[in-house]
């Protein structure tokens, strides 16, 4: 009689029976490609196991070989970062030198220009303190011959007049601030009128009667009337013009960059002696 | 309930005579009655190999012999056949171990029960070689056609008809 506790028994013996027959199915039959079923079925047995481990071990080797790759990567891009910033600075140390060489030689091109002129090379060393004003700092002052109301320069064009001078130093007010007013003329019809600053970078041409025709990009010389700077010095272009209730309303856009400034040139001397050396070099302002 | 049962349900033994010369009668007549009587349609579809197994199962009560004799009978017939060998094998040791252990559960000694059983086990049978031929040979079978349907009808009413002959030789234990 079959009792409960025999039927694990029956089963282990069905299961090992079926499996017999199962492997000796598989010894007899071949595949398509003649072979063995038993062979076919021990390799997809075998196989994922075979791959697993590979995979385990081509993973653990990867893993490895990644993570000292990875190190290696880690401090190879350390020290490369390291130079690149060293090249950046080494970079932008040349570019401010090529800039800085740019700015001296348009400079000394300019000072060559007027060769007879008393012009004083400056450097920009401050700016100014206050958002209110604009004025600059330059290194040079009652020792390098420095009075106040010299016209300050660059080969681009005016960028203001010395307002304050110390023994090595003097402060210059910018053509922008609200207190500049320079005497001007427009470059192709000579009309006449007043820069003055706005307290931004840039200005205002006052004084433009209606009946005058100013085009938009016209450029705009000083006229000498202010008696302080020289007649003919570029001062920057009309960028707008609209009607006002008495003149024109004009804005100018220096031609002196006047945010960035850091070397400049100081007339220091009559602003006639600068148009006397034009004529007797016969030498033109440089254009840049 | 089912001690009860099952304390009701006797074993039965048979001599190896019995055993052995059945078997060897159930296939020389599966491989003969085709042959020889290929007018009678329903011969083709005849199993005697099969009713034994299931009869011997019943008679036996006892997983273990059923599943072997199974296994026995369904490798002879293998054996005999061009395929390969194992998958009448698989499919009778599975309905030999089917049909004793349900014996040692329920009484299979009436003769509707025994039609039923025999209907039944055809099915296994035939679904079990289906899914071997299909997993291993890659051959296309049929879980359930007509001639399946047919081969059930024909066994069961065959066995209503063997099961009392081979009766007669089996003794109580």
């Amino acid at each position: 009689m079959n009792h409960v506790w025999e039927t694990p028994r029956h089963l282990s013996l069905l299961v090992a029976v079926l499996l017999a027959q199962l492997f000796l199915l598989a010894y007899q039959i071949k595949t398509d490609n003649n072979v063995r079923l038993l062979r076919r079925w021990t390799v997809a047995v075998i196989s994922p196991v075979e791959r697993g481990f590979n995979s385990v071990w081509d993973g653990g080797a990867f893993l490895i070989q990644n993570y000292i790759a990875l190190y290696n990567a880690r401090r190879e891009n350390e020290r490369l970062r390291a130079e690149l910033d060293q090249a950046r600075l080494r970079l932008q140390s040349v570019e401010a030198r090529a800039a800085e060489a740019d700015e001296l030689a348009a400079l000394l091109q300019f000072r060559q220009s007027y060769p007879d002129a008393p012009l004083v090379a400056a450097e920009v060393i401050a700016a100014n303190p206050a958002s209110a004003t604009r004025t600059v700092l330059i290194d040079r002052g009652r020792d390098s011959g420095l009075r106040v109301n010299m016209p300050v320069l660059t080969p681009d064009g005016v960028v203001g007049k010395v307002v304050e001078v110390f023994d090595s130093t003097a402060q210059v007010l910018l053509i922008s601030d609200r207190k500049s007013g320079v005497g001007v003329e427009l470059a192709d019809s000579e009309v006449k009128g007043v820069l003055k600053g706005t307290g931004s970078s840039l200005c205002r041409l006052e004084y433009i009667p209606h009946e005058e025709t100013v085009a938009v990009g016209t450029q705009l010389v000083t006229s000498g009337q202010d008696q302080l700077f020289p007649k003919g010095l570029p001062v920057g272009q009309v960028l707008s013009v609209r009607p006002g209730e008495f003149f024109q309303e004009i804005v100018i856009q220096p031609a002196a960059s006047l945010t960035r400034l850091e070397q400049v040139l100081v007339l220091a001397g009559p602003p006639e002696t600068l148009t006397t050396a034009k004529k007797t070099s016969g030498g033109e302002p440089p254009e840049r | 309930m089912a001690l009860k049962a099952e304390a009701r349900l006797e074993v039965y033994r048979f001599h190896p005579f019995v055993l052995v010369g059945s078997v060897v009668v159930a296939i020389f007549l599966q491989t003969s009655l085709p042959l020889y009587l290929p007018f009678i349609p329903f011969l083709a579809l005849l199993d005697l190999p099969l009713i034994l197994v299931i009869y011997f199962g019943f008679s036996r009560r006892n997983p273990a012999t059923g599943l072997l004799l199974g296994l026995a009978i369904g490798i002879l017939q293998d054996a005999l056949s061009y395929h390969p060998i194992g998958l009448y094998g698989m499919a009778k040791t599975l309905v030999g171990y089917g049909a004793s252990s349900l014996s040692s559960r329920i009484d299979t000694e009436p003769r509707p029960a025994r039609l039923l059983l025999v209907f039944g086990f055809y099915f296994i049978h035939q679904w079990a070689y289906a899914l071997i031929q299909r997993l291993l040979l890659d051959q296309p079978a049929d879980f359930f056609t007509l001639p399946v349907l047919e081969g059930a009808l024909v066994n069961s009413l065959l066995s209503v008809l063997v099961f009392p002959l081979l009766d007669r030789f089996r003794q109580s234990t």
